[in-house]
């Protein structure tokens, strides 16, 4: 075969492999800096190849349009006529997603050398680290089902060794537990799905370019038939389980138990979101089950809606975050459940960057505290943590959705998206409407956070004796926060590139691989799903060179319904006012007393407050909003911690007691004494024989 | 008794010259220690390898041949001869192991849990005998005395360490629930012989119809079920193997739990598949709930165990099964199809044989890190989960290879356990056994809470305060050979399972 400069991929898996080697056999012998040297390094030569691989993929004449390119490593099964080769898949997507993971993972390595300084075990951690970049990497680049199941397995490990880091904790290492059982149930819906494509007739290999190819050709004889559904829904039941959506959710706030870096990178910025991508990667499959692809979107939306209303109430600062993680993930699948598989990829990046920061200040804040993580004991942190301050604002812009932030861009296409899917399909206005008022509550609870944490005065003594963060931490916060600040610009919204002659280059990157699949003789309106891929590519519009091509590949170019460009405006308006409703409304509830030391974004909202004041009088706006929003809201919130504690977790933990309950009572029946073991097999035989008589005699 | 008449023409001794070299090896190892003496141990187990390489070699020879003797009572086709490696390379890498640990200028300073005599490998040896001639039998009678001829020896085995009152519980409660089984076993084949009026499996298969209403063969073949399902430990069948798992030394458990099972499954395939196939549509149920019944006792019972040899021992009947699954594939494949000489044994058969592999490894290596990490098998019938609590930072490699044997008996992705779940699931879902497959898959899920347990505690936890059991593990180095062994087969299968599917693909039921 000839050699190609993208089969060094594979050396990007290799580096972080490598890592763990080397530093799991010998880092406990090594100095402290040789650790913390070799493991930010063997993942920066991850990012690096990355970037090769991005520009050599560009350049390729031969792969214009998206065209994957498969790096074979090596035959892993070959069993009759079933084959799975160990090879690499290299597509816009694998390779925006591997930028992603080895860039953010860089960043948060850096920041762990500082975070980490003190542990006795950084050795350790940092081996774990470096493998769990490594599987992250199989699982985003393989290219067939059998070899992600690879790494998501080996991301589960590692998530799971790193959550019980700190095993003198004994809550920590129960959380390790519960994300294990919980991500097992998973793993059981993908293993399901893995086994019904492999016995059916119609999949002849579990490649995701097969699968996808086999799926066009199925999907027109058995468009949206029982058995795909079926094996969207196990896939999907999979995906819930990595990526903390409903019912699985439950171990994600629990797997904050461990070092804040590792809720970072592991649980906030790329292994929960493996379920996103694993949907994405698998796009035709899932665009030939419209309504697998509804389950996925009103899971989805629900999950950001419901975890959004537990995240209004939480005191630990980690707690809220990891409810607005299970939140925003709920989000990237409302994206990928009406269709927009592009902007479930774009908001996944977008929330890698920002929500990897929100931990990081986080950490830092935490690290300032002196390990203190209850929200109610900060205040006043702003001055004394400048810079985690300003970093963690600008974060909490892009998650709330503000203007010229990168998490607007991508959640008003997630919102935009929903609603031309409403459009199509009249009752999914509701999921438009929930994922809005989804939108207003991020606002509302990631402001809170940001005012009893930074801003006022200390509550504590710990809060006023807070010191910043040393450079090799606020560094990485202050690269994050670029990312975090200028990564939407990469796909901007037609309405407002189109004007500029300016193209949407993520999403034009993306297309190909991550777009609906649109069957021929299903027009727009059965195929719900395809609505809004379909609005996107119309409004957009302008030639760029080589899109013809582009369309021609995808099989588009027809039944493009347009858009208005008026009613994309309003769209726009519509989140920036939710959002802003949200921040004002935190802003009023848990307003300041002391004005005059305020900083400047404090004293700019204090300017509305007295504007507001001024018409209305302040206590009715207090009781407005103490009756319209706080007082529902904290029932709400009320009543889903309720839900989250007794049924889920009464669920979880009442089957773990069950099975030992079970076990406990079949343990009798091993007592030790051969005669009674005798007598067992005498009664077994005497069944067996009598068995088999039934059997017969039902015949 | 028409076919067991056989004239000397009808013996074909490259077909059994394996047993007769392992069987000649048994003799000089037996009466070796009466000139050499003191030597002997020393000079016994030479002589035990290099009779198990011999046999390897003869076994390699006809491979493909399809060669049978005693008029097809006996055949040496590809299936017995992959089971042949396994047993052999499984008696061999024990051997060394206890050699290792017993002989005198290697023995461990304490001396203690010494074996009483030189005997055990003229043991080892009658057990692999049996096991192959198990897996090459097409006749009950000679089903019946290949299954004694494995189990008599390995009652002793069970009690070799004198020194130990648990070893010595372990051997009589074998042999007594043995011989029970035993009895169910004759019963049933004397059922079967009056029904039919024949024991070799072709000519049960002719005779038998599942039309006729026969009720003296059904319950024959029931009978012959209980005998095989306490061989390989099927619930409920299986209350003896947690004590005696215990109680033997812990490379002898492994010994049990990885060679007899897989000798007992190859003749429990062979029987239902080419024996009493023609009316699997009776004894299906049976089979399908005797595998749901085993998997989940199974893990159920390990998830609360402490004690880690007891842990396996239910995990091994687990994983039996699992492997009641391959029966019913086979059953279900050739009653449809009709079993032909020479045909090949169909991807059931495959992945029967991968499991099984697969699943051997897995398991002897487990037990040989327990029999590495305690110097003494009265520690190691102790060794409890707490015990190994922090064992990374104390014996980093022994706590990986540990690691890497409990993810392959779970079925994690890149060892040969993930494989073999996978290969075995989805032929068995491909055949229509849906239900089973995800009752199989929710117990494997099940499972890997107790496998994980024990990882859990050698890598994230700190050490037990009180001295733990196994502060000073073996020093000695050839223990090393079964461990890596073991490691090197659980990675192949797992990573480039191709080779062994190739020579599986081959494998075929001899003319």
């Amino acid at each position: 075969m000839e050699m190609n400069l993208l089969d060094l991929v594979g050396l990007a898996i290799a580096f972080p492999l490598l890592g763990t080697l080397i530093l799991g056999l010998f880092g406990r012998f090594m100095p402290r800096i040789a650790v913390s040297i070799i493991a930010p390094a063997t993942v920066g030569l991850s990012f690096i190849i990355g970037l090769i691989t991005l520009f050599v993929y560009r350049t390729d004449s031969a792969l214009i349009g998206g065209q994957p390119y498969v790096s074979y490593l090596f035959t892993w099964i070959q069993s009759g006529d079933f084959t799975a080769n160990f090879s690499l898949l290299i597509d816009p997507l694998s390779i925006t997603m591997m930028l992603i993971v080895t860039g953010v993972s860089f960043i948060i390595h850096v920041y762990s050398i500082g975070y980490m300084a003190h542990d006795k075990d950084h050795a350790r951690f940092f081996a774990y680290l470096n493998l769990f970049v490594g599987a992250m990497l199989i699982l985003v680049l393989a290219s067939s089902l059998p070899v992600m199941f690879i790494g998501w397995e080996g991301v589960g490990l590692c998530s799971y060794l790193l959550i019980g880091f700190w095993y003198e904790k004994a809550s920590a290492n129960i959380a390790g537990m519960k994300a294990f059982v919980v991500n097992r149930i998973g793993d059981f819906g993908v293993l399901i799905a893995m086994f019904m494509l492999f016995a059916s007739e119609n999949f002849v290999s579990l490649e995701f370019l097969d699968i996808n190819g086999a799926a066009r050709i199925f999907g027109e004889t058995n468009y949206n038939s029982p058995f795909i559904i079926a094996v969207c829904l196990f896939l999907f039941l999979g995906a819930t389980g990595k990526s903390a959506q409903i019912p699985l959710y439950i171990w994600l706030p629990d797997a904050m138990e461990g070092p804040t870096p590792v809720s970072a990178l592991i649980h906030a910025a790329t292994m929960v979101t493996a379920g996103v991508y694993m949907l994405a990667r698998l796009n035709v499959l899932f665009s030939i089950a419209p309504t697998a692809m509804l389950v996925v979107a009103v899971i989805g939306c629900a999950t950001a809606f419901f975890a959004a209303t537990i995240a209004l109430s939480q005191v630990d600062i980690k707690r809220v975050l990891a409810y607005s993680t299970v939140s925003q993930l709920g989000y990237m699948f409302l994206a990928c459940g009406v269709g927009a598989f592009w902007v479930g990829i774009f908001h996944l990046m977008t929330h890698a960057f920002f929500k990897a920061l929100l931990f990081l200040g986080a950490g830092s804040v935490i690290h300032g505290m002196s390990d203190d993580q209850d929200i109610r004991n900060m205040g006043g942190l702003a001055k004394r943590m400048p810079v985690t301050y300003w970093t963690f604002l600008v974060a909490a812009l892009a998650i709330a959705g503000v203007p010229f932030f990168s998490g607007f861009f991508s959640k008003d296409e997630i919102l935009a998206s929903t609603f031309w899917f409403g459009a199509e399909f009249p009752s999914g206005k509701i999921l438009y409407v929930i994922a809005l008022i989804t939108a207003f509550m991020t606002a509302f609870y990631m402001f809170r956070l940001v005012i009893r944490t930074f801003l006022g005065k200390p509550v504590t003594e710990k809060a006023k004796k807070a010191h910043e963060s040393p450079r090799v931490m606020t560094i990485p916060l202050i690269i994050l926060a670029v990312l975090a600040f200028v990564g939407g610009y990469v796909a901007l919204p037609h309405v407002i590139s189109g004007p500029l002659g300016y193209s949407n280059p993520l999403e034009q990157f993306l297309k190909p691989a991550a777009q609906t699949y649109q069957i021929s003789e299903h027009p727009v309106g059965e195929a719900y799903g395809v609505a809004s891929a379909e609005y996107v590519e119309t409004i957009e519009g302008v030639s760029v060179e080589g899109e013809d091509v582009i369309h021609e590949a995808a099989g588009h170019g027809e039944d493009e319904a347009h858009h208005p460009a008026d009613i994309s405006w309003y769209l726009i308006l519509a989140s920036i006012v939710f959002a802003g409703l949200g921040i004002w409304g935190a802003y009023l509830y848990f307003r300041m007393t002391d004005w005059a030391k305020l900083p400047a974004l404090s004293r700019l909202i204090r300017r509305l407050q007295i504007v507001n004041d001024w018409s209305l009088k302040k206590w009715f706006v207090d009781e407005l909003y103490q009756y319209t929003i706080v007082e529902p809201g904290k029932v709400l919130a009320q009543i889903s911690l309720i839900f989250d504690q007794v049924v889920v977790d009464g669920i979880v933990n009442g089957t773990a007691g069950f099975f030992a309950f079970v076990g406990d009572r079949i343990r009798r029946f091993q007592t030790g004494i051969v005669r009674e073991y005798a007598l067992g097999i005498l009664l077994g035989a005497v069944s067996v024989v009598i068995i088999v008589f039934i059997t017969r005699m039902v015949l | 008794m028409t076919s067991m008449e056989f004239s000397p023409q009808t013996i074909d001794f490259t077909a059994i010259m394996p047993i007769i070299i392992i069987s000649a090896g048994i003799l000089v190892t037996l009466l070796l220690p009466f000139a050499a003496k003191g030597r002997a141990k020393i000079i016994n187990p030479l002589v035990a390898l290099i009779v198990l390489l011999a046999a390897f070699i003869s076994s390699a020879r006809i491979w493909d041949l399809g060669r049978a003797s005693f008029d097809g009572m006996y055949t040496a086709d590809n299936a017995t001869l992959f089971a042949s490696f396994i047993f052999i390379i499984v008696a061999f890498i024990t051997v060394i192991a206890i050699t290792a640990r017993y002989c005198p200028f290697l023995r461990s300073p304490d001396g203690e849990g010494l074996f009483a005599s030189p005997e055990v490998f003229p043991l080892m040896l009658t057990v692999v005998v049996g096991a192959i001639v198990m897996s090459a039998s097409r006749n009950l009678i000679l089903t019946f005395l290949a299954i004694e001829t494995l189990s008599i020896p390995l009652y002793v085995l069970a009690g070799m360490n004198l020194s130990s009152e648990r070893s010595k519980e372990a051997s009589l409660k074998y042999f007594l629930t043995g011989a029970f089984a035993s009895g169910f076993l004759a019963y049933g084949i004397s059922l079967i012989y009056g029904a039919v009026g024949k024991l070799g499996y072709h000519a049960i298969l002719d005779a038998c119809s599942p039309t006729a209403a026969d009720y003296t063969l059904y319950a024959g073949l029931a009978l012959v079920a209980v005998g095989f399902g306490f061989k390989v430990a099927l619930v409920p069948f299986h209350a003896w193997v947690p004590d005696v798992y215990q109680g033997s030394p812990a490379l002898i458990s492994g010994f049990m739990a990885s060679l007899v099972k897989a000798a007992g499954f190859t003749a429990i395939l062979r029987f239902f598949g080419e024996g009493i196939v023609p009316l699997y549509g009776i004894w299906w149920v049976a089979i399908a709930i005797i595998a749901a019944l085993t998997m989940t006792v199974g893990n159920l019972m390990a998830l609360n165990q402490i004690v880690l040899k007891r842990l396996l021992a239910y995990s091994s009947i687990a994983h039996a099964g699992y492997l009641l699954l391959a029966v019913l594939i086979i059953g279900k494949e050739w009653s449809e199809k009709g079993v032909t000489a020479g045909a090949p044994l169909g991807d059931a058969m495959q992945c029967a044989f991968f499991y099984l592999a697969g699943y051997v490894f897995a398991i002897i290596g487990s037990f040989a890190i327990i029999w590495w990490l305690t110097p003494s098998d009265k520690e190691g019938a102790l060794l409890e989960i707490d015990d190994v609590r922090g064992l990374n930072d104390r014996h980093p490699l022994h706590a990986a290879l540990f690691a890497l044997f409990l993810f392959s008996l779970a079925g994690f992705p890149i060892t040969a356990g993930f494989l073999g779940k996978f290969f075995l699931f989805a032929s068995a879902l491909s055949h229509g056994f849906i239900l089973l497959v995800v009752f199989a898959l929710l117990n494997a899920v099940l499972s890997a809470y107790y496998y994980l347990k024990i990882i859990v505690a050698m890598y994230m936890k700190s050490a037990p305060e009180h001295a733990s059991l196994c502060e000073e593990p073996s020093p000695n180095p050839w223990i090393y050979a079964v461990v890596w062994t073991c490691t090197l087969a659980t990675l192949w299968l797992g990573i480039i399972p191709a080779s062994i599917l190739g020579l599986l693909g081959s494998v075929s039921v001899g003319g």
